[in-house]
């Protein structure tokens, strides 16, 4: 299959990563952190491994500072709910996945509020103004994701994060789009809270997510239980990650996370990042030139996208293109709303969806023109 | 003194044994023993050196025994 749903998770793995899982599996399978025997102690350096291996990719200060979580919805839920409290106010942006509006539409519950400031696309100092005039007297914090996951549009981040601290305002990045092709380095940055998704830009395996702690305010913890460490106290560990790694963790999964960055590292963010987008700009050119496709975006670049393209058909809706892509082409791309209603009521596109497609530092030029040939011959 | 530090987590304990290597100091993470220690289960490293050297190197980084900075043990 060509496979173009790489932002659902990136596939196929690299080699070193299926490896390291198999190996995890087969070799040293003991859980982590509980036990005192050889098994057990060599687990535990390995993700202690993954965790500095985390740790020195986004530039945090410490291995302690990066907590596994299964995805990044976790990642996000954990910190939302752990630092909102009744009354406080947050800001979203107009792009965000449901990981981030459903917890937060949930705490409306709880007497928590929200606004929803507008991103406006290739021109960032609109979208921090937006942000700017959604801030309110009890904004506690801000929540936005680094690109949309729909359209690739990227959010000043940044800019966002370090307005909101001029304002006391914590920030809260979704990189579950941009980790391993956007830079991003805590050391020299505003984001307090990073949540990335292990499984996609980082090709790490499913079930993988972290967020990565940049400032003094530790969230509450969302899940209390065992943590190997201090079992008599009946109170959850304070310390970190241990704080917010109750149960046992996804041994296998977070070994090939730890892969995953040296394939990511190896090959270089910026190089899959351009060769990506290259790919975008030669889809977007072609499909331009096609009268049945509707494009939503200007042309990608790296400025101002990240490698996602979203289209439709003229004639057809966008689950049957996906169908008829993957039945008769043997191409997988990802229809309809893409967990992300604000995105599409953004693009005006929350009644029709769109088909997506998302390359990985796998795909050439050739599934392009496979894909492109099979758009034209849909009917 | 003892010469196995109780650290509050596991990661604390490869993130000391990486720090110690780095002065030259053997360490080895080991479970603490039960009925040592304030409440059971729990990682600490047992050094080949000098114990109070080790927990001044400790400390300056921000690796506290048991997780607790000095004056939080008061």
């Amino acid at each position: 299959m060509i496979y173009f749903d790489n932002g659902a998770t990136t596939f196929p793995k690299p080699a070193n990563v299926n490896d390291a899982v198999n190996r995890a599996n087969k070799l040293y399978g003991a859980n982590p952190g509980r036990g005192g025997h050889k098994l057990a102690i060599k687990a535990s350096e390995m993700v202690y491994d993954s965790r500095k291996a985390v740790a020195d990719f986004f530039g945090a200060s410490g291995p302690e500072k990066v907590i596994f979580t299964l995805n990044c919805t976790l990642a996000l839920n954990t910190v939302i709910k752990g630092l909102l409290k009744e009354g406080d106010h947050v800001i979203i942006s107009s792009v965000e996945h449901n990981a981030v509006l459903r917890p937060i539409e949930k705490l409306k519950l709880k007497g928590i509020s929200y606004s929803v400031a507008e991103v406006f696309e290739e021109d960032n100092d609109k979208t921090v103004d937006s942000f700017r005039n959604a801030i309110n007297e009890n904004t506690r914090l801000c929540v936005c994701t680094c690109a949309s996951n729909v359209f690739g549009t990227k959010i000043p981040f940044e800019r966002i994060c370090a307005l909101c601290h001029q304002y006391g305002i914590l920030c809260c990045v979704d990189a579950a789009q941009g980790a391993g092709i956007i830079p991003i380095d805590l050391s020299d940055s505003s984001i307090d809270y990073l949540c990335i998704a292990g499984h996609k830009g980082l090709y790490g395996p499913m079930g993988t997510g972290a967020i990565i702690i940049n400032c003094d305010t530790i969230p509450d913890s969302l899940i209390e239980g065992g943590t190997g460490s201090n079992s008599a106290d009946y109170n959850q560990p304070l310390i970190l990650p241990d704080k917010f790694e109750s149960g046992t963790n996804n041994f296998s999964g977070i070994i090939g996370l730890g892969e995953g960055i040296k394939f990511v590292k190896k090959r270089g963010s910026l190089n899959i990042y351009r060769q990506e987008t290259q790919l975008m700009q030669y889809l977007y050119d072609n499909l331009k030139s096609n009268k049945n496709i509707i494009l939503y975006t200007n042309r990608p670049n790296m400025d101002y996208y990240v490698p996602v393209l979203s289209f439709n058909h003229k004639k057809l809706d966008c689950e049957s293109v996906s169908e008829k892509l993957s039945k008769r082409y043997n191409i997988a791309t990802r229809a309809g709303l893409h967990c992300a209603p604000l995105a599409h009521k953004w693009k005006n596109t929350i009644d029709t969806g769109t088909v997506r497609v998302v390359p990985s530092a796998f795909s050439t030029r050739n599934g392009i023109n496979a894909l492109l040939s099979a758009i034209y011959n849909i009917k | 003194m003892d010469n196995l530090l109780r650290l509050a987590s596991v990661t604390d304990a490869m993130k000391a044994r990486e720090l110690l290597g780095k002065h030259r100091i053997r360490a080895v993470i080991k479970r603490i023993p039960a009925g040592k220690g304030e409440s059971s289960c729990g990682y600490g490293v047992y050094i080949y050196g000098n114990v109070n050297k080790t927990i001044e190197i400790l400390e300056s980084n921000g690796i506290f025994l048991g997780g607790l900075a000095p004056d939080d043990r008061l």
